[in-house]
């Protein structure tokens, strides 16, 4: 759950934003969490395996 | 007085007039890469491969050798290319396998590798095709297979040939055609589909004809656009293949790219062949009547005013990678292309992972049987917030188009090097499997290196 992520460095809570990621020059954005404090950004296991390694491979097909 | 000639390269090739194996090096020569050739008996050659020379040796870099050909059917006898079966020495694992199903043609082209509709030959049996495909199956493995010719079309039987091919297990089936029967006949097209067909390969060379009257001796745009209609309707998706001739259609490349994009998702992709001189063609070619990977690719850029660039386009990983160039685009919501593939000079050659699983023919394999088949838009699942990765990744499943090219070599261009990575073959009559361009090569007056039986 995302509420449960605090930041490692400011042990502050981790926010959900919305955060521009570029790849291949695109940028779009992405949910994942924020630190309010020093601005580390991160992205949940679940996205990363469901959408970002799922997307590369569908677009890069053709590498 | 000349400019400086500089040796960079050794390897073998053939005599354009005997067929003999000779010796040849590459050379640049005022930035341009050209083989050269003696043969004892006919003399000199020296033919352009290549305009731009630096291109030519960064895209020689980061190549794959593979050797994992399941069955050899010929031993080394006389040694490349006169072997071919294929022979031991070939490293080229299949990616495709083209069988012609048929000679004839209605149509007589001015260019055609195969030089159809010349020779007087029973179309194979339904018999022999499966037993050629049975070859398949035990050297290659179940790989795309394209029904060719001739024009298959020609042939009534096409639906069952290529649904025996899907039953014995071909993945992809794929049918390379002027598209004439297909324009005219949707009854013919609805068939081919029931029987599994995934795509035609479809001859496009532009879009006004006098560009068909010059390549094919025939006004053709008209039933072009009816076969790509028919295949809408039919939910059959089509590649769109110019042969490209300097001075005669190159200055409509980006012509043909906008024409694709407007019937995205139905093409899948262009796939241009720049002419190569084998089988029937209009004259022995000098150096302007040739057009090489890097003539295309900065034609695309210009022609296209950059939405496609030169560096969007990567080589082959196999052996030889100045055999053929793609590039892979996403259809924007602003109707502009966005790659996603790029080629940076020094690095690696592409952006992203970039790292394969598999084989690099494997790849090949997957991303045909993947993508060239049509792929119904479904927008109900469609993201709704179009600024987002998740709506981006869904868009690039359908919204894409592929582009690609391989130029074919010829007697004058041929590198045998290149040859035993050849990784399109073609499954002969009498159950070999030839790569492409050894298959169709001839010489100056016509002899084929390989002939086909009966």
């Amino acid at each position: 759950m995302m509420e449960e992520w605090y930041c490692f460095k400011c042990q502050e809570k981790m926010q959900s934003r919305d955060l521009a990621a570029t790849y291949l020059e695109i940028v779009r954005f992405i949910p994942g969490l924020k630190c309010p404090k020093c601005g580390a950004a991160y992205l949940t296991e679940k996205t990363v395996v469901e959408v970002v390694q799922k997307g590369e491979e569908e677009i890069e097909a053709k590498l | 007085m000349s400019e400086t000639e500089t040796s960079f390269a050794i390897t073998q090739s053939l005599c354009p007039v005997c067929l003999a194996r000779i010796p040849a090096r590459k050379v640049i020569q005022g930035g341009s890469v050209y083989l050269e050739k003696s043969c004892p008996q006919h003399g000199d050659f020296k033919v352009l491969i290549w305009k731009d020379a630096r291109l030519y040796q960064e895209w020689g870099k980061g190549q794959v050798s593979t050797k994992l050909i399941k069955k050899r059917l010929t031993a080394i006898d006389r040694g490349c290319p006169y072997d071919c079966g294929l022979c031991p020495n070939h490293e080229g694992e299949t990616c495709t396998v083209l069988m012609e199903i048929t000679k004839r043609c209605d149509i007589r082209c001015r260019v055609c590798f195969a030089d159809a509709n010349v020779h007087e030959t029973k179309d194979p049996t339904i018999d022999e095709i499966e037993g050629m495909l049975s070859t398949v199956l035990e050297t290659s493995g179940a790989c795309p297979v394209q029904l060719s010719g001739g024009e298959p079309t020609l042939r009534d039987d096409l639906p069952t040939i290529a649904a025996l091919a899907k039953n014995l297990g071909f993945e992809h089936v794929q049918i390379n055609t002027h598209g004439l029967r297909i324009a005219k006949d949707r009854e013919y097209l609805r068939e081919l589909k029931d029987a599994g067909v995934d795509l035609i390969y479809l001859q496009f060379d532009g879009l006004s004809d006098d560009v068909y009257q010059a390549i094919r001796n025939t006004n053709l745009l008209r039933l072009k656009l009816r076969a790509i209609e028919n295949c809408a309707e039919s939910k059959m998706g089509v590649i769109l293949v110019p042969t490209v001739i300097p001075g005669t259609n190159d200055h409509q490349l980006n012509d043909i790219i906008q024409f694709a994009k407007k019937w995205i998702p139905l093409v899948k992709g262009v796939h241009f062949q720049p002419i190569s001189y084998f089988g029937r063609y209009p004259c022995v070619p000098r150096d302007v009547d040739r057009i090489t990977i890097p003539d295309i690719l900065k034609a695309l850029e210009s022609q296209s005013a950059g939405e496609l660039k030169m560096n969007d386009f990567v080589p082959r990983r196999r052996r030889d990678p100045h055999c053929g160039f793609s590039a892979f685009y996403v259809l924007m919501e602003n109707g502009r292309l966005q790659a996603t593939t790029s080629f940076r000079f020094g690095q690696s050659p592409v952006l992203g992972s970039g790292c394969l699983k598999e084989s690099p023919a494997e790849h090949v394999r997957r991303f045909i049987s993947q993508r060239q088949k049509f792929a119904e838009e479904r927008p109900e699942q469609t993201p709704a917030q179009p600024n987002y990765w998740q709506s981006f990744f869904h868009r690039a499943k359908t919204h894409f188009l592929s582009v690609s090219g391989m130029p074919f070599q010829d007697v004058w261009t041929v590198e045998l090097g290149r040859l035993q990575g050849c990784c399109i073959h073609v499954i002969t009559r009498d159950r070999r499997l030839v790569p492409f361009c050894a298959f169709y090569l001839t010489s100056v007056t016509g002899e084929r290196l390989h002939k086909d039986v009966p």
